[in-house]
């Protein structure tokens, strides 16, 4: 007959492996995700930069041939349209930075969720009550430094959180 | 016609910053990181370098540290345009031997009246 031990032994083994895998399935559909988002926001911005400049040359082309119809004050509405498309074009570089950081972050989890699987970091060489105890506070060391060291390489760089420019400063 | 060499791991900032930079005029380069931008810069003078700060194989803050040691870029302006902002990635900048430190996004105007400033 199984002691109560025991009992919370194997039911701990079972919920630490199981809560491990299912978080760790969940983790990879995510990343998965990001992949996507990622490869269609490469194509769309393609799409949209091969667009935006065709309109340009196709306006500097017009304008050359045009040169005494098109007024200045014409010019600058272009001018300033033109800026303001390639500041928020720009949401591409910012996006993606985010989306690698997230998907960074994710393998970390993953990496941690190794440890959270006690089948796995299991210590051998103890009686089963101290085998659990030794195992458990070993993985929260691990997970501990784990977590140090995810913070540490992926520590927030990108702080916009608008498409306004940004500062310029000489040294 | 001045030369720029522009140094990003993103091919459609490096294509903006580059549309910017011809339009007023100058001709541009473009390396996808610090190691090709080294390797750029050693069969080419530039007049101006724009590089970003977070980039495979070699950072920003690292390509400048290597460009300042070659005699023919130690007085050339290198600006940081990069997403970083905080006061101490602009004081490693600065004792990098950065000429200036722009956040992104870029606005087009005040690029290339920088740009204009230091290459003068």
């Amino acid at each position: 007959m199984k002691t109560m031990d025991d009992r919370i032994e194997s039911a701990t083994v079972v919920l630490l492996s199981k809560l491990s895998d299912i978080i760790d399935s969940h983790l990879l559909e995510a990343v998965d995700d990001v992949c996507q988002t990622r490869l269609i926001l490469n194509e769309a911005i393609i799409k949209l930069e091969r667009s935006f400049y065709g309109i340009q040359d196709e306006l500097a082309k017009q304008h050359r041939l045009a040169e005494a119809t098109v007024n200045d004050a014409g010019q600058d509405r272009l001018t300033a349209h033109l800026h303001q498309a390639i500041i928020g074009l720009q949401f591409h570089d910012l996006t993606d930075q985010l989306l690698q950081r997230v998907n960074a972050r994710f393998d970390g989890l993953r990496e941690m969720l190794v440890v959270m699987d006690y089948k796995k970091t299991m210590v051998s060489g103890h009686d089963q009550a101290e085998d659990i105890s030794i195992s458990l506070r070993k993985a929260d060391e691990t997970l501990t430094a784990l977590s140090v060291k995810l913070q540490l390489t992926l520590s927030k760089s990108l702080r916009q959180e608008h498409m306004g420019s940004g500062d310029v400063e000489l040294f | 016609m001045k030369t720029i060499l522009v140094v990003d791991d993103s091919r459609s900032l490096r294509q903006m910053v580059a549309f910017c930079l011809t339009s007023a005029g100058y001709q541009v380069s473009e390396a996808a990181d610090g190691v090709e931008a080294l390797e750029i810069t050693q069969g080419q003078q530039f007049d101006l370098i724009l590089t970003d700060q977070n980039m495979p194989r070699m950072d920003g803050l690292a390509f400048i540290e290597s460009l300042r040691t070659q005699t023919a870029y130690q007085k050339i302006p290198i600006l940081m345009l990069t997403t970083e902002s905080s006061d101490e990635m602009k004081a490693k900048g600065r004792a990098a031997k950065a000429t200036g430190w722009l956040v992104k996004p870029f606005d087009p105007e005040k690029l290339i009246a920088v740009v204009k400033k230091v290459i003068s």
